[in-house]
């Protein structure tokens, strides 16, 4: 219906606080378009805005400008100490998200075979009952919750639906660094990810981790990274080892190609060279020194790792000469078999280099604060590719007798085709689904209790990357609901709710809101921190005006230790023998982020940093490669390992180790929203199913390749032009110099 | 008295990293359209502000020796701005604080400031955008939506500076230093963008354009740039190569 503009100003009164209602209602297009028809541009005045405090993508703070109940522009939370006030892409998008035209906008019961696509409107009672119906006899292990990774009220909500109910939650997060997690717990005793102060470091070795990409928080390592190259008397100087060109490694003083696998090797061949070299500290010194790692010296492991010894001996002068040095290690190089053994043996460099704990070195966070009363931690892990894997063999059996609850994850597109999860929910008794919007998984669902999308909801969160010292962020709506829709963690209660009996008793609060104050009432008792107040209705006005609450008196001690490094080598596996002659590299795109962030324009016509690429998919070899398989960029070829095979053009990554195929994750969709659906390919099967076994990790980079030419071409959609953006001598547009001024 | 301006930025390459986390920030500021594959394929993409990507030092026998540079390029709000004088209907016109205004009711879309501009930083909209309700809801009141048929570029997010101005004329003051600053700026994880008042000495950006490494993009040109870039520092750098 289309509403006169009368009524829509009388709606619009009549709504809380002059806020705009926009469920069922359309607002002509005229009153969204703001003309000046007579004066310029710079000329305009516009009324008010409100800025509202909320939580944004990996851990940063967020300030959201509202106008008239729309939420406008993300800009990244001054106040906040993880981002201070900066902003990534991702936290740009989320009004996009918000403001999805693609998004479920009401309950929806499916009408047809299931997959068919066929759903008709319900009311949101109607919903609760079906889903507390198709619910309250999964009982002994037949129900399944599959989620993101949760956090705070929302975490206990679950845990306590899944403990009544005596079934299980399975988290699926693809950016969570599992072996990386591992190697801190193990390497530095802390069970919260350590912070990296690069802003006053003067050497930083970062191997495998694409910290300046997608991997950890790439808007806090770019803050400390302006600093660590222009913010100080000396400029750092970063070396980058990896076994693709990645984001980083295009940032990088140096950058150092290896084969995939053998990062362990790598840097145990550098703490060799540093105690051979007396470059490091020799209080961190591993009992025998650089005797016991004789086996690993530089000569001994160049040909596995296809450094040359002189470059390994060179960066280890440099780290151990030109301190505070920090090493970081992550991403491919905990992607293998051997995965836990590369990211041990490449963070305890930093014991040897003595910067743990010291300026210029690895700040240590502190563990997630508990909260009385509730026995769920305060952020869920993320369930490894081992337990889903058990978990799907366990569905399988059940079949017509399971009933899956989805929200917000995409596990048949995220995880490997091989896995089934697919046809386990083709089987399975009942799907229901909580997501925001459409995509492989939710559209295999019967019941659809869509969620709120970030923007919309409540909640209190532990960033995972924090600054060092205790931060919690408080979340709440920036603006009124945009459609029909309510939050996950408040619909799991409603369902309680109505199961009734037994499960209503494990509900610790009736609303997510409820469980949020609830969450930030023992920061109010300290009577410290970020925000003190007199009672705690003012305490919580501060903490929402503000952001969340932090306090830099709650830290996490170093403890100093001599670093132990293995004194025999573990080499990784891979699936696909020499017929299989390249190494792939899949990697998460800096731009998407995520597989989710496929839905969002923004994300998907943002050029990739380094092929400038946008809207797609695209395989990356190196210019001799290429010319040996007879392909130009645009061509397209077929990428084939021992468990699936895909086509897409070839980009000339001139970075790229002759070893080495990477392709970006994100794209390849075919179910969702408008700008997602049938942009790219998935090359997720491609991968085997090979697993770090200490973590039960996927060791999504142990997967061999072969390409073969199809004869196909396709115009690449990127920023460069049709020749590679080289600059032209004597007129270069951007000028680079040898002085540190 | 009312203090003179002259708005400017300057843009470290040594600290930028080519994150794109200003092109987001500009295009959620300004209205800009998106950009659908079919018009990306067309090199008809709008970005007020583009990351560019240079590569050098290629070597196909060592891929270790290929180094990147990222040079982040948007309106330079040019003192001489070749784009002023050929339009017909002035609709590029210098206003007094030195920014180069882009007047979308004067533009008949002769295209002239485009072909003008050596910088590429002038964009035509060859097509009426739509944003797909409700996607139109998060469009920003304070930004005119250009139709089809006109140039557009970057504003220096004029509508923040006039925000600004508007608010210390009501407190009795001039504008502070940093009191606000541009979308990209704004957004930069690692700071490589500064925006300011040049002509007060005093201010960062004036300071930052001391810098030894500063230059201005195409500078030989004589268009008197507004945005300074600080060169990017490659300590192993040997100097310019040939053209490929």
């Amino acid at each position: 219906m289309a509403a006169s503009r009368r009524d829509f100003l009388k709606l619009a009164g009549a709504s809380s606080a002059g806020a705009v209602v926009f469920a069922g209602c359309t607002i002509p297009a005229r009153e969204m378009k703001v003309e000046s028809p007579t004066r310029i541009p710079e000329d305009l005045v516009t009324g008010r805005d409100n800025w509202y405090a909320t939580a944004g993508t990996r851990g940063n703070g967020v300030i959201v400008r509202v106008m008239e109940g729309r939420a406008l522009k993300v800009e990244g939370n001054p106040d906040h100490p993880v981002n201070q006030g900066k902003s990534s892409v991702w936290d740009q998008a989320l009004v996009q998200l918000l403001y999805h035209p693609d998004r479920y906008q009401r309950p929806l019961r499916l009408n047809g075979p299931r997959g068919s696509g066929n759903y008709a409107p319900l009311s949101w009672s109607d919903a609760i009952a079906q889903a507390a119906e198709a619910v309250r006899g999964a009982t002994g292990g037949r129900l399944v919750v599959m989620t993101p990774p949760l956090s705070g009220p929302t975490l206990v909500a679950v845990e306590a639906f899944v403990r009544a109910l005596g079934g299980s939650l399975l988290t699926l997060d693809l950016n969570d660094d599992a072996v990386y997690r591992a190697a801190v717990q193990r390497v530095f005793g802390a069970e919260a990810l350590p912070d990296y102060d690069l802003a006053r470091a003067n050497t930083v070795l970062s191997i495998g981790a694409d910290w300046l990409g997608a991997w950890g928080n790439p808007v806090r390592s770019g803050i400390g990274y302006g600093q660590f190259r222009q913010g100080k008397a000396t400029r750092g100087y970063l070396i980058h080892i990896d076994s693709r060109f990645s984001a980083t490694a295009a940032n990088a003083d140096e950058y150092v190609p290896c084969r995939p696998g053998s990062e362990g090797l790598v840097a145990l061949a550098i703490a060799q060279a540093l105690m051979a070299g007396n470059f490091g500290d020799p209080a961190a010194y591993p009992s025998g020194g650089a005797q016991a790692l004789a086996a690993f010296a530089a000569d001994q492991v160049a040909a596995q790792t296809g450094i040359p010894a002189e470059r390994i001996r060179a960066i280890a002068q440099r780290l151990g000469q030109n301190r505070p040095a920090v090493v970081i290690g992550g991403g491919s190089a905990g992607a293998h078999t051997n995965g836990l053994f590369n990211l041990t043996q490449i963070l305890n460099l930093n014991h040897l280099l003595g910067t743990v704990g010291r300026p210029g070195g690895v700040r240590l966070n502190p563990a997630p604060p508990a909260i009385p009363n509730f026995t769920a931690p305060f952020r869920s892990g993320t369930s490894s590719f081992t337990s889903w894997q058990g978990e799907m063999i366990r569905l399988r059996q059940l079949g017509s007798a399971a009933v899956i609850l989805v929200f917000n994850v995409n596990p048949v597109f995220s995880l490997p085709p091989a896995l089934g999860v697919r046809e386990v929910m083709l089987n399975a008794g009942r799907v229901i689904s909580f997501s925001t919007l459409p995509d492989e998984t939710s559209e295999l669902a019967d019941l659809i209790l869509p969620s709120h999308s970030p923007l919309e909801e409540w909640g209190v969160e532990v960033p995972d990357h924090g600054p060092g010292y205790q931060v919690v962020t408080f979340k709440q709506p920036v603006v009124n609901r945009v459609f029909d829709t309510r939050q996950f963690g408040d619909t799991i209660l409603d369902v309680m709710r109505a199961i009734g009996g037994e499960v209503v008793r494990a509900v610790p609060f009736p609303t997510i809101r409820d469980g949020a104050r609830l969450f930030v009432q023992p920061f109010f008792d300290r009577r410290a921190g970020s925000v003190t107040a007199e009672t705690f209705d003012l305490f919580l006005n501060g903490v929402q005006q503000r952001g969340g609450w932090w306090s830099t008196a709650i830290t996490q001690a170093a403890a100093t230790r001599p670093a132990s490094f293995a004194t025999s080598p573990e080499p990784a596996r891979f699936a696909g023998d020499d017929s299989y002659p390249f190494f792939l590299q899949p990697f998460m795109s800096p731009t998407l982020g995520s597989p989710e962030g496929a839905q969002l324009p923004w994300l998907q016509q943002t050029p990739d940093p380094v092929t400038t690429m946008a809207w797609g998919t695209w395989v990356e070899i190196n210019r001799r490669v290429a010319d040996r398989l007879g392909v130009r960029e645009g061509d397209v070829v077929v990428v084939e390992s021992p468990t699936g095979r895909i086509e897409a053009p070839v980009y000339i990554n001139y970075g790229t180790p002759d070893w080495t195929v990477a392709i970006p994750i994100g794209n390849g969709h075919t179910a969702g929203g408008r700008w997602q659906k049938g942009v790219g390919v998935n090359p997720i099967g491609l991968l085997a199913d090979l697993t770090e076994p200490q973590t039960g990790a996927l060791a999504w980079a142990a997967t061999r390749v072969r390409l073969t030419k199809t004869g196909r071409r396709v115009p690449l959609t990127k920023l460069e032009g049709y020749v590679p953006a080289v600059q032209l001598k004597g007129a270069e547009a951007l000028k680079i110099t040898n002085k540190d001024s | 008295m009312a203090e003179r301006k002259r708005w400017g930025m300057v843009i470290d390459l040594d600290r930028c990293t080519g994150c794109q986390a200003c092109v987001v920030a500009c295009q959620a500021e300004n209205n800009i359209p998106l950009n659908t594959p079919d018009i990306v394929l067309q090199a008809r993409s709008i970005q007020w502000i583009r990351v560019e990507r240079y590569w050098s030092g290629i070597d196909e026998n060592d891929p270790a020796k290929v180094k990147v540079g990222y040079l982040p390029v948007l309106c330079v709000h040019c003192t001489n701005a070749p784009c002023e004088p050929v339009c017909p209907v002035y609709a590029a016109y210098h206003n007094p604080e030195g920014l180069n205004v882009q007047v979308y009711n004067r533009c008949v879309g002769t295209r002239y400031c485009a072909n003008n501009c050596p910088y590429h930083a002038r964009y035509f909209n060859y097509w009426e955008r739509e944003w797909p309700e409700p996607l139109n809801f998060q469009l920003n009141p304070d930004v005119t939506i250009r139709s089809k048929g006109i140039m557009e570029k970057c504003t220096f997010c004029v509508q923040r500076i006039r925000r600004a101005e508007r608010r210390a004329k009501f407190e009795g003051r001039t504008v502070r230093d940093q009191e606000f600053t541009t979308a990209c700026a704004q957004a930069c994880p690692t700071g490589a963008i500064v925006f300011g008042n040049l002509a007060d000495p005093s201010s960062l950006v004036s300071q930052l354009a001391k810098d030894a490494r500063h230059y201005r993009l195409l500078e030989h040109l004589g268009t008197e740039p507004g945005v300074y870039h600080l060169k990017k520092v490659d300590p192993n750098y040997q100097g310019a190569e040939k053209s490929r």
